[in-house]
């Protein structure tokens, strides 16, 4: 068994679910490399509406979450409620790591941090940090280190960025305990 | 009456004996991203125009799995009989690896398969184990990545694509070529570079064939 559990969440649509499709392919090819194993909802659930037993299992067995990060997603009941089982175990027990990737633009008002959440309080149920330093932005970022979107307009430009991702993304499996 | 006459089949590139055409074949799958497709069409075109390498050998260029733009996405690669294929792989001097993530997934997938023939089905993998007793002449082998690859993050069945030391590279390693949005002069211009080196081998191996 892969030492390296990977949950994929990400809100089916256009283009995401190519986007999450492909960023797959990409991963599964250097699985065997970098001790992976993926575990992507199904293509054929719908919307991301379904709520499996399989996706309830792989949520608790993943040692990383990777969130295909846009504004659809943020907006997603069930993409949230997937990055809630996340957060919860990993504020209990640092596990899962959770990493971002920026795969569309998402609306600056969705993505901020409750200052109320810095003490340590829950104060909603929505998915909230504690720490700004626990949330890891595997990227895409560009020549000036700025996060910026996978540019799925550019396919040259985005091999690079999965390339980017691979390597962000093997760096963090090799440094265990850095978030 | 006339006597029955034997047919005999004959591989086209060793006639005389030795090899006398140099015979590229291009191993590709087609990709989301649609890259393969761009750059497989552009070097397919421009390789068919030619008809000699710089040595004066004559060149032929097979590329199993490709069709014309008019056809289906699902239809552009990999749908072809073993009997095709066979033919398409006889003879063959340069095997041009179009590597992308989608081909290598593909090829792993395949390497613990068998054909109906019980040749690996993985296409690279029935390349590389080839041996000097079955060709009189290993393929050169030619890498062209469309994507920035680590290749030692990659095995196909036993073999790790990093510890192969008869890669051609078309590129540097982890350097990839452009794609046709990026600037079509350019993407052109690489195609084209790409078959300079190519063409520029020859059938004597040098010092990083296999032979």
């Amino acid at each position: 068994m892969a030492s390296n559990q990977l949950f994929i969440s990400y809100k089916h649509g256009d283009p995401s679910t190519l986007i999450a499709q492909s960023f797959y392919d990409h991963l599964d090819a250097v699985s065997d490399a970098l001790d992976l194993n993926i575990y992507m909802d199904d293509k054929d659930n719908l919307g991301g509406d379904v709520w499996s037993e399989n996706v309830g299992d792989a949520l608790n067995r993943c040692t990383h979450f990777i969130v295909l990060l846009n504004t659809a997603y943020w907006l997603s009941k069930e993409c949230r409620r997937e990055l809630r089982v996340a957060l919860e175990r990993f504020e209990h027990g640092k596990v899962p790591r959770l990493l971002f990737v920026k795969s569309e633009e998402i609306r600056p008002d969705l993505f901020t941090f409750n200052k109320d959440r810095q003490s340590g309080e829950l104060t909603s149920d929505d998915p909230q940090l504690c720490r700004v330093g626990d949330l890891h932005f595997l990227g895409p970022f560009d020549d000036n280190t700025r996060l910026v979107r996978l540019d799925w307009d550019n396919k040259g430009r985005l091999s690079d960025q999965y390339a980017q991702l691979l390597n962000r993304l093997e760096r963090t499996l090799n440094s265990p305990g850095q978030g | 009456m006339p006597r029955k006459q034997k047919v005999v089949i004959v591989d086209p590139a060793q006639i005389g004996g030795g090899v006398k055409l140099r015979k590229v074949y291009i191993s590709w799958v087609a990709d989301d991203l649609k890259r393969a497709y761009e750059w497989v069409g552009q070097l397919r075109e421009a390789l068919q125009a030619v008809t000699q390498d710089d040595t004066s050998t004559p060149v032929k260029t097979v590329c199993p799995g490709w069709r014309d733009a008019s056809a289906s996405e699902e239809s552009m690669a990999g749908n072809i009989s073993e009997v095709e294929l066979r033919d398409a792989r006889t003879g063959v001097t340069d095997l041009l690896v179009v590597a992308t993530s989608a081909y290598l997934n593909q090829q792993m997938k395949q390497a613990g398969n068998k054909s109906d023939l019980g040749q690996p089905a993985s296409e690279l993998l029935w390349f590389l184990s080839l041996g000097p007793q079955l060709v009189p002449r290993l393929p050169v082998c030619w890498l062209a990545p469309l994507e920035q690859l680590k290749l030692k993050r990659y095995r196909i069945g036993e073999v790790n694509l990093g510890d192969l030391p008869d890669w051609h590279h078309l590129k540097r390693d982890e350097a990839r070529f452009i794609s046709l949005e990026e600037g079509k002069s350019k993407f052109v211009d690489e195609i084209q570079e790409a078959m300079d080196q190519l063409l520029g081998h020859g059938l004597n191996p040098c010092q990083r064939c296999r032979n």
